[in-house]
């Protein structure tokens, strides 16, 4: 098949939240936030953030102003990129990437170090502090080796999401920003061709990335390519005792300085922040 | 609805009110999507709060609960004043050029025949004057004063944009975007859709809210034509075949009237004269009834006994049978025992407080879902009962999800589609048509050794579906709802083949020709044949009643030739011998359009036009009345305030000084009806786990409370405690030079379940719509503190 790829085209979607569900039941997850354990956040947002146990959710992203009121809905989970951080800092070689560019999880390999959800730009995988693994969305890479669509993708209703070989996803994006241009949209764009070497979730944005809590030009941080330039052959302690932890410290708190700017964020925290 | 939901797809503006599509009804945005994508479709949301249907639609325009006819009213205005509407539609296809009695008037809020002393109508001077041969007077000019057209256009003459503003609070700039874009269907190779769905429906002034969207749609000739009609969207997946079936509680199934314990309906013969019109349609009633007596007395339903019409429960015109009514019935200790089939009064019943006090003074209750309801549980510490103080015998029977039983369900589109079992229900859980078929049968011995009159209707019940003591085959079940020759036992292949005279049955004949031969493949509720080309009417997809017809009134896709009225919009058309086209026409084939009745597409009107001025229980034209509960004092439409035949249970009202705000109730996406089986089911319950109230910031500032607080929502029936949502989607709105705060929550919520919360419904009131009884959840008065 080549590369694949998602669209996620926000300006579709109507926050059913049909692929939330259908993430958490095709990967049978539990769930995560009970009415008993979660303080009521104030917003429609069900997750405040990724989880262990939740790999997608819907950003509801508000924001009343002299123009109106913007209800933006932002389906959220890894990107799937050709420079993917989480790769380079791994030392036990649990992610690796498939041919079809799906940044693939081993989860047997896996130690739960947390390395990859420290130095991924988009801050997206997450350490179940009980089973010591990191986890992410995997683009149901078992259901696409079988040829079906992702599970979110074959649930989402409006067509907001596709699947399919990353150049066709990448013109039918072009061609939906050109009409929502058309439609007085001037800000919409394509975001996911060209960063991080290109990733394997596409966004169709109706504005400025910012708006939708992602990073106008997403890095891999420095940390993660010192990582794998000095860090891995040596072996995590020596390389923090050699090159010494501030610095390795210094550049992970750099991300926080790569967040964007953010814009009044209904519902917890934000991702990116 | 009168068309469907693939046909949304085909629309060009579509006028969604009354309804959170987005939310409720996500599958509508498949087709609305697609529509705006391949056509350009613009999508106006009329809602008090900006939802996420607002999100994705083009306009967002805010009014305040309960005021949608002067909403529509002035779209009315507007199509007439500046010409938009579309006239040759209006003047054959509608009731437009007919001259009304010279004694119908309207002044002062009140339509003629008013008796203040008694409260009610007398609706006499509400009709059409004929001619010595009893035709109906015309005027196609529509010049006449006393035609509709003149009086609809007076009526509404007062509805101007700055009056309907004042009273439902839309900034004006928006409004006449609404009206410009909207009105722009009027146009013959333009179609708009206007959906609605609770939000229009429970209010004091409910059936005319949707009167008021269906004459602006034929006003636009925007019914019969793809793309266009109006859309009821039903609050559950099966509420269209419930209707179709009987449902409601002056009705039989197939919409034929239940008969009245009066002398006018005393035999067969008094009922079918008082119940059978002169023309249109409806003059083969007696046809559907006396299938529908054979039905359920086979041969117990002969000529010589009325075919046991005599059987029938007649009901006391002068008792409301409603939901409110039977729970004041019951509450009052007239109502013994009750089933509460899929159903969760205690959490979505109005004044629910009051309904959970009224299962107390039963005998007997019986509950039957697939979890432990709430109202199954009325009587417990937890619903805030006294549980020493009730002797209600409850029964719990658990029942099978739609995944593990088959049949058939009718979506809002009529489409009959038959379903298949996947799997077994769990543990003891049966399936409804087996409880019911346990009941019938137990219910029948019981009775069979009686010699009592009164017992022959359940004694001689016509109960033979198969051999199975415990379950019904649902295959004769469905093959007698279709219809078949009562001798030979043929399926008869449409409603057409009916008769009077006892030779044929049909348990629901809109239904007819469903089941038209002796195999399954005859039954069409199981077609699954989608359309490769054409516009997505998918005539082999299921069975849409009536006759597989997939859009309604469909000879008004055609002029009065018989010619589309434009090629984008055709569906229908004359090939000078037959009718032909995208569609089953809605009449007979052959009938030329030159032909008598040629031009009568509104087949079920007895004068075979679309209802512009059509008999209502408080008038012939929708006027705006505030809802029953009112945030204000006066109203500039008239000295009128509230609809004044309302059917109000309540006794005393909230007063808007203690209780200034609008409160008004919702569903989200995330949970179903009363959130039985949402708030038990985990990755649900985890989407949406908590009761809130949302609020404005100006409110929240007003009354010093923030994003994510617990507040306390009151009203006169009592209080409720929530957390809030403190959020710019809610505005107050200017009503009448002063802003008016709206305090909206869902009514999900109960205590029991994974997700619990407090029941909205503890705040609404028994008072209902005029012309159904729908409760008025939707408008109420309120008020909120923080609960620290």
């Amino acid at each position: 098949m080549g590369e694949v790829a998602k669209l996620i085209d926000v300006t579709k979607c109507t926050a059913c939240r049909g692929c939330q569900v259908a993430c958490k039941q095709w990967h049978d997850l539990p769930t995560e936030t009970t009415p008993d354990k979660t303080k009521f956040a104030g917003s429609y947002q069900s997750h405040p953030d990724l989880g262990p146990n939740t790999y997608t959710i819907i950003e509801f992203i508000e924001n009343t102003n002299e123009n109106g009121t913007q209800w933006h809905f932002k389906k959220t989970g890894c990107m799937h990129c050709t420079d993917a951080a989480c790769i380079l800092v791994c030392e036990k070689k649990a992610l690796s990437k498939l041919e079809n560019g799906i940044v693939y999880r081993d989860m047997a390999k896996c130690v739960g170090c947390g390395y990859c959800a420290q130095n991924c730009p988009f801050l997206v995988p997450k350490v179940n502090p009980k089973t010591e693994k990191a986890t992410k969305c995997t683009l149901c890479e078992n259901r696409v080796e079988a040829g079906l669509k992702p599970a979110c993708v074959s649930t989402c209703i409006t067509g907001a999401l596709d699947f399919g070989p990353r150049e066709k996803m990448l013109e039918i994006a072009k061609n939906r920003v050109a009409t929502l241009q058309q439609q007085g949209m001037t800000k919409a764009q394509v975001y996911g061709e060209k960063e991080l070497g290109g990733t394997h979730v596409i966004y169709v944005l109706g504005d400025a990335p910012e708006v939708y809590g992602l990073p106008a030009d997403p890095q891999v941080p420095l940390s993660a390519t010192l990582w794998q330039k000095y860090g891995k052959p040596l072996g995590a302690a020596a390389f923090c005792a050699s090159l010494g932890t501030t610095l390795f410290a210094f550049f992970l708190n750099r991300k926080k300085d790569l967040a964007p700017k953010l814009h009044h964020h209904e519902g917890g925290k934000s991702h990116g922040v | 609805m009168t068309n469907h939901w693939n046909d949304l797809a085909n629309t060009d503006c579509a006028l969604i009110i009354g309804s959170n599509a987005a939310e409720n009804h996500p599958m509508s945005f498949k087709w609305l999507t697609k529509a705006r994508e391949e056509r350009k479709a613009k999508i106006i949301c009329v809602d008090p709060r900006f939802t996420r249907t607002a999100a994705r639609s083009d306009i967002h325009a805010p009014l305040r609960s309960g005021t949608d006819i002067a909403f529509i009213g002035g779209l009315i205005n507007y199509a007439i004043q500046k010409n938009k509407f579309q006239r040759d539609y209006v003047v054959r296809y509608t009731n437009a050029a007919f001259i009304v009695d010279d004694g119908y008037d309207f002044k002062d809020g009140y339509f003629s025949g008013w008796d203040p002393q008694k409260k009610t109508y007398a609706n006499a001077t509400w009709n059409f004057k004929k001619d010595d041969q009893g035709n109906f007077l015309k005027d196609e000019t529509l010049e006449n004063p006393r035609c509709v057209f003149q009086l609809l256009k007076k009526h509404y003459n007062r509805y101007d944009a700055d009056t309907v503003c004042k009273v439902t609070g839309t900034p004006k700039e928006v409004y006449l975007k609404v009206c410009e874009a909207y009105t722009g269907t009027g146009q013959p190779n333009k179609s708009g859709t206007i959906m609605y769905a609770m939000g229009c429906t429970q209010h004091t002034v409910g059936s005319q809210n949707v009167r008021s969207y269906a004459m602006l749609q034929l006003l636009l000739g925007n019914i019969g034509v793809p793309g266009g009609g109006v859309q009821a969207m039903r609050g559950e997946s099966n509420v269209q075949g419930s209707t179709d079936f009987g449902l409601l509680f002056h009705m039989l199934p197939g919409y034929i009237s239940s008969p009245q314990a009066t002398p006018e309906y005393a035999l067969l013969a008094d009922y079918l004269k008082k119940e059978t019109p002169a023309s249109g349609y409806w003059v083969n009633k007696p046809k559907f009834f006396t299938s529908l007596l054979k039905a359920w007395w086979g041969d117990k339903a002969t000529a010589e006994n009325d075919f046991a019409y005599h059987y029938l429960p007649k009901r006391d015109p002068k008792k409301n049978y409603s939901h409110i009514a039977l729970f004041e019935a019951m509450y009052k200790g007239e109502i013994k025992g009750c089933f509460v089939w899929g159903g969760n009064p205690v959490v979505g019943g109005p004044n629910a407080r009051k309904e959970a006090a009224a299962l107390g003074k039963l005998d007997w209750l019986v509950c039957m879902d697939l979890f432990e309801t709430e109202t199954a549980n009325f009587w417990s510490k937890e619903a805030g009962a006294d549980p020493k103080t009730i002797n209600t015998e409850v029964f719990m029977l658990p029942v099978a999800a739609s995944y593990e039983k088959a049949g058939s369900i009718s979506n809002s589109g009529r489409w009959c589609q038959w379903r298949y079992k996947a799997v077994n229900p769990p543990g003891e859980a049966r399936d409804d048509l087996m409880l019911l078929h346990e009941l019938a049968l137990r219910l029948k011995r019981a009775y069979a050794s009686s010699d009592k009159p009164q017992d022959e209707p359940i004694k001689h019940l016509f109960w033979d579906f198969g051999n199975d003591p415990h379950h019904p085959d649902i295959e004769i079940v469905a093959k007698e709802i279709s219809g078949y020759d009562w001798t030979t036992k043929t399926q008869l292949k449409t409603f057409g083949d009916l008769k009077d005279d006892g030779s044929t049955v049909s348990g629901c004949w809109v239904y007819g020709g469903m089941y038209n031969g002796p195999a399954k493949e005859n039954n069409r509720a199981r077609n699954r044949k989608t359309e490769k080309e054409g516009i997505g009417q998918h005539l082999d997809w299921a069975f849409a009643w009536p006759v597989n017809r997939r859009i309604l009134y469909n000879r008004c896709s055609a002029d009065y030739d018989g010619k589309p009225w434009s090629e984008d919009k055709k569906l229908l058309w004359w090939d000078g011998s037959k009718w032909g086209g995208l569609d089953v026409p809605d009449f007979v084939p052959t009938k030329a359009p030159s032909d008598p009745g040629g031009t009568d597409p509104y087949i079920m009107q007895a004068h075979g036009k679309g209802g512009l001025f059509a008999v209502m229980a408080e008038g012939p034209f929708p006027e705006h009345y505030e809802p029953w509960e009112s945030p204000v004092n006066q109203q500039p439409f008239s000295k009128v305030l509230v609809n004044p035949v309302a059917k109000v249970f309540e006794t005393e009202k909230g007063d808007n000084t203690k209780f200034p705000y609008v409160g008004t109730t919702y569903r989200v996406c995330e949970h179903w009806q009363t959130g039985v089986l949402t708030r038990n089911t985990p990755w649900l319950a985890e989407l949406m786990p908590h009761m809130f109230v949302e609020i404005s910031p100006t409110l929240a500032q007003a009354k010093g409370i923030k994003n994510g607080d617990q507040v306390v929502v009151s009203s006169l029936r009592g209080e409720i405690k929530c957390y809030v949502i403190v959020t710019g989607r809610f505005q107050p709105l200017m009503i009448d030079g002063k802003p008016v705060e709206q305090v909206g929550m869902p009514w999900h919520y109960g205590f029991l379940g994974l997700a619990k919360g407090s029941v909205a419904n503890h705040l609404t009131p028994h008072v209902g719509d005029a012309n159904t009884t729908i409760p008025e959840y939707k408008a109420f008065l309120c008020d909120i503190r923080r609960a620290n």
